[in-house]
């Protein structure tokens, strides 16, 4: 959950990025870490194997602009994506603000991107959270190939709810602060109403 | 008696016990372990422990007693923590030296004529070599500031050393403490143990060696209480065997005779002792502790839960088999309800493809009508043997009804006999179902790729979708301005 500090006036949250393997997560971060100037993000932290296989997770502080003189800092981690990490993945969703769902758009992934949601969801229930509770957005990577799903399908298949989903291609940034803006502006909705509401 | 865990894990425990001879693996290595560090522990002397009155505690693994002849061994070790600084002070006809070493700082007292240039009796260097090795005793063992006479040497020892003869020299304290100085002046080139190795470490490497010895006999031992007392009786006379082999060895490194190291062994390291009989005890306890569980010399027949043809390699070997050649010959086996491990699933790669664990199988929507074209690949790869059947390359129509009910699925299972169902056989293929009757039940896996474009869009619709509560929360003022990407570009 986010932290509020008065003493330093800084609001830090905690945004995953989660998806199945090598659908995009840390080219995400990696992609937004190159963008951002240096006094707006920390190092990026990647542990990863040869085959640019997360390891571990990724992880990348960034900045904000202030709201109510209160500077807003974000957390990036994203998770492994293989599925026999998946006790990292529920470590790395401990306390998680925000999520963004990476979707691969190939085809032969489908089964793959919808075992990783239902996964997501177990993960979750595990903190008794739910996606109804957890402000999330999608994110339909891989745009540019050609054995693609069309994002109609994708969204029959992935979204239920209804919320926000973006097409992306990560290796050249497209979609990719798209995607993380929205999911920003939801989380401080969120901020900013349990704040008002007493609730934080 | 039943055990009463889970089949799965009463399995790997079996497997366990097998591979430990019958013995909790994990039992047996915390009793080697806590072992191995007590005795460590025990046997090195505390650093500023208070020795008893005449006993001044022990260097080198050996026992430093008033009135008694020792050895003190002296090697590059000892050099490094210690250096001699000669002082003014005089009292009466010694001079004063003071001695640091990393812990300590304390006076001796020695001639001063040793430390008048042009004429010393000997090399004053020797001395101070010589005087580095009662140092070394006596920060060991005693409060040096609590009675620094005790280990002043006069002038007159010190005349009478033959320096050039022996190899070492004998001095005598006030109260008949006596030391034997090596003399460096005179060493051997050749290399002694105690350079080679540190004692505390060839100590440690006696001890492991030891406990291996100890592992390896309770390895063969069985649950036979008979032969546990057995082998106890053998432990007992290895552990012995040992003190001799330790004295024999420390004897050689400090050249102490070994009839009078031996003699006063068993006495000295009660808790060392008394901590390896405990480890033999713990060792032997663990057939004890099984013959108790399961009686002795029993055998039951293992309660095999045959719900598959599987067999499993549990039942197959007996627990704890008996391998020590005193042992009854009938073999003993484990109180412990043995499952045959399940049948494991065929893969894709031997022909046979499975649903996941959490497929449903639907019955086909009334109302749908319509099929879609499968890719006569899509039946192959998942049932080869169709590759005999399906003679042209036309895609096979599938029904919609049956594909409808697993749209959210992302991929579609059907069985040969909905896809090839009598109604919906293609004039091109004749009729598989006539084929081979043997693939009614086999499961065709349909990637979302082969039919999600050909499902009619209405029959994709969601219905009423309910956004989560989050996505219903007030905008933010100015919130627009949060843009990550244009603030900073």
């Amino acid at each position: 959950m986010a932290t509020l500090n008065y003493a330093t006036r800084e609001i830090n949250c905690k945004l995953v990025y989660y998806g199945p393997g090598l659908c995009g997560k840390t080219t995400n971060l990696q992609f937004i870490h190159q963008r951002l100037p240096g006094g707006k993000r920390g190092d990026l932290v990647s542990l990863a194997t040869p085959g640019e296989r997360t390891l571990y997770f990724d992880f990348l502080p960034i900045e904000m602009a202030k709201i109510n003189g209160f500077k807003v800092k974000f957390s990036l981690y994203t998770v492994p994506g293989q599925v026999y990490y998946n006790a990292t993945r529920k470590l790395v969703l401990r306390g998680v603000d925000g999520i963004v769902f990476v979707a691969d758009s190939q085809w032969n992934l489908m089964q793959e991107n919808l075992d990783s949601l239902q996964n997501l969801e177990g993960n979750l229930s595990e903190y008794s959270l739910k996606l109804d509770d957890v402000p999330y957005v999608l994110q339909y990577n891989k745009r540019d190939l050609l054995d693609i799903a069309p994002v109609a399908y994708m969204d029959y298949l992935l979204n239920p709810r209804g919320v926000p989903g973006f097409e992306s291609v990560a290796t050249t940034g497209i979609g990719i602060f798209e995607t993380l803006n929205a999911l920003c502006r939801y989380v401080i909705r969120g901020l900013v109403h349990r704040v008002e509401s007493g609730t934080f | 008696m039943t055990a009463s865990s889970s089949p799965k894990t009463t399995t790997k425990r079996v497997k366990k016990l097998e591979a430990f001879g019958g013995h909790d693996p994990l039992f047996l290595a915390a009793i080697l372990v806590v072992g191995l560090i007590l005795a460590y522990l025990l046997h090195m002397p505390a650093a500023g422990e208070n020795p008893k009155p005449g006993d001044l505690g022990t260097i080198a693994g050996v026992r430093i007693e008033d009135k008694r002849q020792v050895v003190i061994p002296f090697h590059k070790e000892m050099l490094k923590d210690i250096y001699v600084q000669p002082s003014l002070e005089t009292i009466d006809d010694l001079a004063t030296v003071n001695i640091f070493t990393k812990t300590d700082k304390f006076t001796i007292y020695l001639p001063p004529d040793q430390f008048i240039p042009g004429a010393p009796p000997v090399d004053p260097a020797k001395y101070v070599m010589q005087l580095s090795g009662v140092v070394t005793l006596l920060s060991n063992n005693v409060d040096i500031a609590a009675r620094p006479m005790n280990v002043a040497i006069t002038a007159d020892m010190f005349k009478q050393l033959p320096l050039d003869a022996k190899d070492s020299v004998t001095l005598t304290t006030r109260n008949n403490l006596v030391i034997t100085l090596p003399y460096a002046g005179k060493r051997s080139n050749a290399m002694n143990i105690s350079e080679a190795m540190p004692p505390s470490v060839a100590f440690a490497l006696l001890w492991i060696l030891e406990l291996g010895l100890y592992v390896g006999l309770t390895w063969y031992i069985t649950r036979h209480p008979i032969i546990a007392t057995v082998a106890l009786g053998l432990g007992l006379v290895m552990r012995y065997a040992f003190v001799v082999i330790y004295q024999l060895v420390f004897g050689i490194m400090d050249g102490t005779p070994f009839l009078a190291n031996i003699a006063m062994a068993e006495s000295r390291d009660w808790a060392y002792q008394l901590l390896n009989l405990a480890v033999i005890s713990g060792l032997f306890a663990l057939p004890l502790r099984n013959f108790l569980k399961t009686g002795f010399n029993y055998k039951i027949n293992p309660e095999i839960d045959d719900s598959n043809t599987v067999k499993s390699s549990s039942v197959s070997t007996p627990v704890a088999a008996n391998k020590f050649s005193f042992a009854p010959k009938q073999a003993q086996v484990a109180d412990i309800k043995i499952r045959k491990a399940p049948k494991p699933a065929a893969s894709a790669e031997q022909g046979v493809l499975n649903p996941p664990e959490d497929f449903i199988r639907s019955e086909p929507v009334k109302g749908v009508h319509g099929t879609v074209n499968i890719p006569r690949k899509v039946i192959i790869a998942s049932v080869p043997e169709a590759e005999n059947i399906l003679r042209t390359d036309k895609p096979i129509p599938v029904q919609l009804a049956f594909v409808v009910p697993q749209l959210k699925r992302a991929t579609v299972w059907l069985t040969w006999q909905q896809i090839f169902d009598t109604g919906n056989t293609d004039p091109a293929h004749g009729n598989p179902n006539m084929e081979d009757p043997d693939l009614y039940d086999r499961w065709i896996r349909i990637p979302a790729k082969y039919y999600a474009l050909q499902v009619p869009e209405q029959l994709y619709a969601k219905g009423q979708v309910n956004h989560p509560a989050w996505m219903l929360q007030p905008h933010v003022p100015q919130e627009e301005q949060y843009d990550l990407e244009q603030e900073h570009v």
